[in-house]
């Protein structure tokens, strides 16, 4: 299984990522610099957390924008799975290979706090399939641009293709966001945005091992194929 | 010919933007109360050289779509400020 972790001026998570992947599938992902523009045979591209570019102009904007998006993009529409966390999640919105947008928190404040999302029933994806809808996952978030944002139509189209991965509980949504969305898949369930951190519940010095059940399921699916 | 163009960006109206809210809370309760309407907005200042108004005007709404701007949640306007 090969891994490649996407580095732009900024990421700050992607020793994070790098980390968690390697302990629990033993084998070591790669580093690649946003200025490639060949990578190929990845069974996964992970988008890691930061403040790329600095947020400039919108958080992910510049990011969309880097040579190695349209790799990012080939490997998508080859089916290629690709999970984008925090900043990546905003740069895949950006990208348009996901739908929404995600702008300020409603409270105005950066947020960074243990938070528990739900699994929804979502369409087959390796990203979801490893769990029973509606189970609950522990997982920190740490961001001030969380508030997912997008139009009636468009949340009616998520919700009937079963694209939302994850809500934040009832009562307890942090930041803002439409119907509590935490995390959102592609049309074809191969990519996955979502602010909640998983990398930073993986080692018992953390609040909770839940991400490491995440990234288990997902690099078993990843591994099955 | 040195042509300005000015794009101010914006939140669509649909979209709640609680820094506008934020703002506007905060001059009712510094006594303006007749306040309706607040939009808080960016603007990009361009300078093109070598290009007639129309195309200075195309180049800009290109860039607006493309990159400057998002428009799931933004809008734009593009002015033409003027020619030297």
């Amino acid at each position: 299984m090969r891994v490649a972790i996407v580095v732009f001026p900024g990421s700050n998570c992607d020793r994070d990522i790098f980390e968690a992947i390697k302990s629990i599938s033993k084998k070591v992902p790669e580093f690649i610099w946003h200025k490639e523009t060949n990578i190929k045979n990845f069974d996964l591209i992970v988008i890691p957390g930061g403040f790329t570019f600095g947020d400039y102009l919108r958080c992910g904007a510049l990011a969309s924008n880097s040579p190695i998006i349209k790799s990012i993009k080939d490997h998508a529409s080859r089916g290629g799975a690709i999970l984008g966390i925090c900043n990546g999640f905003q740069i895949l919105t950006e990208t348009k290979l996901l739908p929404g947008t995600l702008i300020r928190n409603n409270v105005l404040k950066f947020l960074c706090h243990d938070v528990k999302i739900i699994v929804q029933d979502t369409l087959p994806s390796p990203f979801t399939w490893g769990f029973k809808p509606s189970t609950k996952l522990n997982v920190p978030i740490a961001h001030n641009e969380g508030n997912y944002y997008i139009n009636d139509n468009e949340l009616k189209k998520l919700i009937f293709n079963g694209q939302i991965a994850f809500k934040y509980e009832e009562n307890f949504n942090p930041n803002g966001s439409v119907e509590n969305i935490a995390g959102v898949l592609s049309e074809n369930g191969r990519i996955l945005g979502m602010m909640p951190h998983p990398e930073r519940s993986v080692f018992t010095h953390h609040n909770s091992l839940d991400g490491r059940l995440f990234f288990k399921k997902l690099i078993e699916q990843l591994l099955s194929l | 010919m040195i042509i300005d163009v000015t794009i101010d960006i914006f939140p669509k109206k649909e979209v709640l933007n609680p820094e506008t809210e934020a703002v506007k809370k905060t001059l009712s309760n510094l006594g303006y109360k007749n306040i309706d309407g607040l939009v808080l907005s960016k603007q990009i200042k361009l300078s093109f050289k070598n290009l007639n108004e129309e195309d200075c005007i195309y180049q800009s709404k290109l860039m607006c779509d493309q990159f400057l701007v998002n428009t799931n949640i933004q809008d734009y306007e593009i002015s033409v400020l003027k020619k030297d």
